[in-house]
């Protein structure tokens, strides 16, 4: 399956697990669009819309409409949401996230993968290009035995504890007052 | 004085991105997407998700509905989309909020101007 092929098929799988009047109502319209934008090469972006959609869909209450008053008055710009709905809705939504990742990966792109996302987008990089920071740094590699104390160091910490144990030895023999 | 703005919640982004567009006269869905990022200069971006989410709700309100058929036969299978007079009447609403919040800011950042001390 190419990669065209394979995000037609992962975004038609998101719309079939919207709920069912959201897809009878708006379903076709979707995939048109996504079709219009996949010709410009620019279909991959709509994946994590679309996954963002079904988590909405499926955390929103239905609620039969109300009557509007005054136009814009009742209009709720909030999301009402059930726990356990949400919690549902999450859970898929994250599998499909990581199902798409995992195959995007397989395929040897998952720089593509990572560009979807933009809260991933930034940390991709970074995770992807750990092994070769390795390679480029092979003595901080290296040194990954426990660290040794600087020799200055341990020459101070010696004097200052030579320092108190004569301190508590003349304290002990009443040269010192006691403050 | 009390306005019509103070008993309503000011309108989320993608909702006021919507209103505009239709503003302009009926479109259907990609046509909305593609005015949104004409009039905000390519700024702001609807994915569809995004996009029917907010129809559904503008429609539920009462604030947008379905337009008539196109004319046109390459829209034929196109749904439209229109703004009601309630939704007209909403997006005036906000955009007179909108101008007391751009007026306010305006007349701060004046007076912060002025009683900022001039570099030597």
């Amino acid at each position: 399956m190419n990669r065209p092929d394979f995000l037609r098929s992962s975004y038609r799988l998101i719309l079939r697990m919207h709920p069912e009047p959201f897809r009878d109502r708006f379903g076709e319209e979707m995939l048109w669009i996504f079709e219009e934008e996949r010709r410009r090469g620019k279909a991959a972006r709509l994946l994590f819309d679309g996954v963002l959609s079904l988590l909405r869909q499926h955390s929103t209450v239905e609620k039969a409409p109300e009557p509007v008053m005054a136009g814009f008055g009742l209009l709720d710009t909030s999301l009402d949401i059930a726990p356990r709905r949400f919690v549902e809705a999450g859970i898929t939504a994250s599998l499909i996230l990581a199902g798409f990742l995992l195959l995007l990966g397989k395929t040897g792109t998952p720089m593509a993968a990572a560009a979807c996302l933009p809260g991933v987008a930034h940390a991709a990089p970074r995770l992807l290009q750990a092994p070769s920071r390795i390679q480029r740094f092979p003595e901080a590699a290296s040194s990954s035995g426990p660290r040794r104390p600087d020799p200055g160091q341990v020459d101070n910490a010696a004097a200052s504890a030579v320092r108190i144990v004569r301190a508590q030895e003349l304290s002990a023999a009443g040269y010192c007052s006691q403050q | 004085m009390r306005t019509e703005s103070d008993k309503t919640p000011p309108l989320s982004s993608a909702t006021l991105h919507i209103l505009l567009a239709l503003a302009g006269g009926d479109l259907h869905g990609y046509g909305i997407i593609q005015e949104v990022v004409r009039h905000s200069d390519g700024h702001y971006k609807l994915g569809p998700g995004t996009l029917y989410d907010n129809l559904k709700k503008l429609m539920d309100a009462g604030l947008v509905a379905d337009a008539p058929k196109s004319a046109s036969p390459e829209d034929d299978e196109r749904r439209f989309y229109t703004l009601t007079m309630a939704g007209r009447s909403a997006l005036s609403v906000e955009v007179d909020r909108l101008q007391r919040v751009v007026g306010e800011a305006r007349l701060r950042l004046q007076s912060f101007q002025e009683t900022r001390p001039k570099p030597i």
